[in-house]
Formats: structure tokens, sequence, C-alpha cells
């Protein structure tokens, strides 16, 4: 096995990371909504007062859950935080000899949220893969900010309206973002973008509407402008369904719609998730699954093609959730992915597993791991990866 | 949960009882029968470049590793042919290419280039309609 040690600079976080989300995990299982334990809609980032509750509670040496253990006074209106996270391993690609020890940095990043009644102001920013050509420029940058206004400010529920740079809520929200879904289901790492987002969250029900717009002030991820819902219903305490939908529109330096739409490259979402919470065992079962149909401009469709122009494809995740005692979650999962399922093996299926250590209510210790198969071993190689992520939580 | 396994059941007909066209191999090796994929620069780039390479820290926009960008199809002209004249793609010539040459290497034996995409092996029917967009003359590519 041919070895090699490279420490990646900031700018290759490259396989597992992602900025904080929230634990999908928790919900059912733990509490209803992601507002229980985060002060956003969409889950993630800065902890509530509940959240810092289930931090203490959740982990094996307590310690006081605050902003710098509480040390760091803030006035009322005033949130203060964020999340470190490095990771080192060994991933496995391409041909069968090729393999790479890794470790690389993931996530610096501080955020503020400022709350005046109804009206509150959130701000996320830090260090950033920064674009090769103009890394003075880029190497830091404000993954979110935005205002939000809430309708009942001094509770977990109700309508929210949000206005600026955010991700889209769609689907699971799975923290790790080479989760299928993440990766090629319409959200993938650092593709927040600006966007409004009317959204409403009770016990019982959630639905979140977002139409975003390519971000025009730094070099994007994507290039497209869309709209993306997604609404859950909680049959009972223990059982929820959801329903999603997104259309992106690939702008190719548009603003808002092309004046030629029959010649952009479109992208529609549609698909369903799952929580099923089996009480005696303590299990938390995830699913998602959507198609995916990708058009291309019409002068690059192939009318005598089966599989011309507008690729239908699927993608999902399975993902089993455990707590082990008090301070161990585990996570198993699958992810199948077909790029277009009218071609043979171009489909790829994973197994994950993440198993996460919560020290104390800022420390964590995650073993991330997947082996993946192309075409079950008849498309190419197959690739795996085992790391070792470190996530401080300030 | 059973409307779950029919859900999951239904999606995996549906997957493989679509196939239509079948690609055995992998990499330079991988032979797809009856691929009427349209092999231009615009399918290339939307189905196989920008979902496999333009990722957040990879060749993106956001990230722009080694000035390669594919997440539009004007960057993944402008990074193909550059304007200093270098180009990546030659026109009939897939072994004079770097952008299949890359994805079909060994990687180095002190591990210097790597097989690309290096977070994950891409699919050999893909790394087939790449060559095939080159041999057939890269269709939709302005070459000075």
């Amino acid at each position: 096995m041919k070895t090699i040690l490279f420490v990646v600079a900031l700018t290759a976080t490259v396989v597992v990371g992602e900025v904080a989300e929230a634990y999908p995990q928790f919900q059912l299982s733990r509490d209803q909504t992601c507002t229980g334990c985060h002060i956003s809609p969409a889950g993630g980032g800065l902890l509530n007062e509940n959240g810092f509750t289930v931090a203490e509670a959740t982990s094996q040496f307590g310690t006081a859950p605050e902003f710098f253990y509480g040390k760091v006074p803030s006035p009322d209106w005033l949130v203060l935080g964020g999340d470190l996270r490095g990771a080192g391993g060994l991933l496995k690609y391409g041909g069968p000899e090729d393999s790479a020890i890794y470790a690389f940095p993931m996530q610096v990043e501080l955020y503020a949220h400022a709350k005046f009644g109804p009206i509150s102001l959130q701000l996320t920013g830090g260090f950033r893969p920064a674009e090769e050509t103009n890394e003075a420029a880029t190497t830091v940058g404000s993954r979110e900010h935005y205002l939000m206004w809430k309708q009942k400010p001094d509770e977990n529920e109700g309508w929210y309206v949000r206005a600026g740079r955010f991700m889209p809520v769609f689907g699971l929200r799975l923290a790790e973002h080479p989760m299928y879904t993440r990766r090629y289901g319409g959200t993938q790492l650092y593709s927040d973008t600006y966007g409004l987002a009317i959204e409403y969250v009770d016990p019982k029900f959630e639905v979140h509407v977002t139409g975003f717009v390519e971000d025009y002030l730094i070099d994007p991820v994507e290039h497209a402008n869309g709209v993306a819902a997604y609404s859950e219903l909680r049959l009972s305490e223990t059982l929820s369904f959801g329903a999603e939908f997104m259309y992106k529109s690939f702008t190719n330096g548009e603003f808002l719609l092309s004046k030629d739409l029959d010649n952009d490259s479109r992208q529609f979402h549609i698909g369903i998730t799952n929580k099923l919470y089996l009480q005696g065992p303590d299990i938390l079962l995830q699913t998602e699954i959507q198609f995916v149909n990708q058009l291309v401009g019409k002068d690059n469709r192939s009318p005598d093609s089966k599989v011309g122009g507008a690729p239908k494809g699927l993608v999902g995740n399975l993902v089993a959730s455990k707590m082990l005692g008090d301070f161990l979650l585990l996570d198993v999962g699958t992810g199948h992915y077909d790029s277009n399922f009218r071609i043979a093996n171009l489909d790829r299926d994973c197994v994950d597993l993440n198993l996460h250590w919560f020290t104390t209510s800022h420390l964590e210790l995650v073993l991330n791991g997947r082996y993946e198969l192309i075409g079950f071993n008849k498309g190419a190689d197959p690739g795996a990866y085992a790391l070792l992520q470190l996530h401080y939580r300030l | 949960m059973y409307r779950l396994i029919v859900v999951a059941a239904t999606a995996g007909v549906i997957s493989s009882g679509c196939a239509e066209i079948e690609c055995e191999g992998e990499g330079a090796a991988a032979v797809c029968v009856d691929d009427t994929r349209p092999a231009t620069l615009e399918y290339v780039t939307t189905t196989i470049l920008r979902p496999s390479c333009a990722n957040a820290q990879c060749h993106s926009s956001f990230a722009y590793t080694y000035e390669y960008r594919f997440d539009t199809v004007e960057h993944a002209q402008e990074s193909i042919v550059k304007l200093d004249g270098s180009q990546i793609v030659f026109p009939g010539d897939p072994d004079a290419s770097l952008l299949y040459l890359v994805l079909i290497r060994d990687t180095g034996p002190n591990g210097e280039f790597p097989r690309m995409p290096y977070d994950q092996p891409m699919a050999g029917a893909d790394i087939a309609l790449v060559r095939r967009w080159i041999e057939e003359g890269a269709d939709g590519l302005v070459v000075p």
C-alpha cells in the first residue's frame, strides 16, 4: 500500500466535516423539533437553554455548557458561540493501491445572535476554504448572516421569516456532508446562499419554504436560483413523515430568470423523509429518498436517445442511530446514489458508520467511516475512509 | 415501516429495471454498448464534471483549486482551454488530454498526482463518456 502523509491546509477540507449542524438523531428520540435545542428554525449552530441542558446531560463529564463555560458574560439579548473542528485518518480512492493519510482542519467559526423582541440578527463568520486565485480576500468569510422575525420571541415554535444568507431547509439535514442526500441531494457543503424563507414549526408539524438566488458577492459553489420546500408531519411522538421539493436553475451568469429557459440547465428534486423512533431498543431510524431530474439545454438533448438530456436519478440514505449509554451515539447507515438509472453501473452504494463520544458538554470525538461500491464493483474500484474527528464547541 | 419498505423496494425496482445501457469495466477499460448520451461539453459538464468535481473544496468557483472550475459550462470552457493557450483537452486525442488522463492514471509512487476525483471513485461509464466526447471532437468546446 502506498501511503502518503499530507497535512493539508485549511482549504483542503476534503472528506468529512462541515460546519456544525444539528443532530437530527436527537429529534423524536429526545426532542420533537430542531428548535427544541437550537435557536435557528433550521437547526444547527447556536444552542438555546434546552440545548445546553441536553449537551450537558449527554456528555460523560458534564461541565458548564454555556459559551466559554459561562465565564464570558453577555447581555440577555446576545448569544455567542463557535465551533472548532479538525479530522485525520485514512482515505482510499481510485485504484486498489491508492490510499492516503490525511489530517486537516475543518471548521473555525464564531456565531453571534442578537435578539430585539421578535427581530433578531444572526452572524456566522470564520475561516473557509480559500479561493485559490484570491486567497487574501477569501480566507475568511461569513457563511450565514440573516435577519429573522419570530412570531413568538420567547417560545420555540410558531412562524419564522428569515432573509439573508443561509442554507435552505431541505430534507433530513444530516450533519455529515458526504452523506449522499447532502452531497447529491441539493444541499452540498458551503452551498449556503441568499434567500427568503417562510417557516412554521410546532411539535406536530413544520414547513419551510425558501426562495434563493445565486450569491453574486462571492464566487459560490453553485450558480443557481430556485426554491426549496420541506414539510414534516409528526403523526405521533415516535413517527414522522416529510415531503421535499427543490427546483434549481443553473444560471450560467444570468441573474434570476434566464431569457432562454429552454437552454438552461435545471434540476428538480422531489422526495420523502421518514423518522421512526423505536422506544424499546431506543433506536431512531431516519430515511430520505429523492428523485432527481437533471435537465440540460435543448441543444444538448438527443431526440433519438433514451437517455438524452434528462438524466433521472435517485439518491437516498437510511440511518439507524442509538445512544450507547449516556454519552456515546452510534449511527449505522446506508446510502444509494444513481445519477442516471438508465445507465448500468453508475450507481454507488455505501455503508456509513459514525461513533460520537460526547466527552464534555463542549468536546466531542467522532469516528467516521465509509465503505463505498460503484455499481457493486462493476463500475469502479471501491472507495473508503476512516477518520477521527475532533469537535470543540466554544 | 411497511410503507418505507414498499417505497424502498419500488425505488429499487425502478432503479434496476430501467437500466438499458450496459457498461462493464472501469477507467480506461470501461466499455459501454449503445451509450447514446450526448457527448457534448454541456452534457459532460452538467452531468459528470459538476457533480463529481465542482464541490466546495475542489473545482468549484468557491475554491478554484489549481485554477480549474467545472461548475458551469462557461467555466469549464475557460478551464479546459486557458487564455494563455494551454489546454487540457485535445479534440480527437483523449490519450493526450489531461482531463481524461487524470481520471484513469495510477497515483505516483509517492502519492503525487492522485487519480481524480480523489475523494471518491468515478464510475467507469462516465469516464468512458468523457473519452468518447474527446474522441468525437469535443463537441461544444471552442479551441483556437
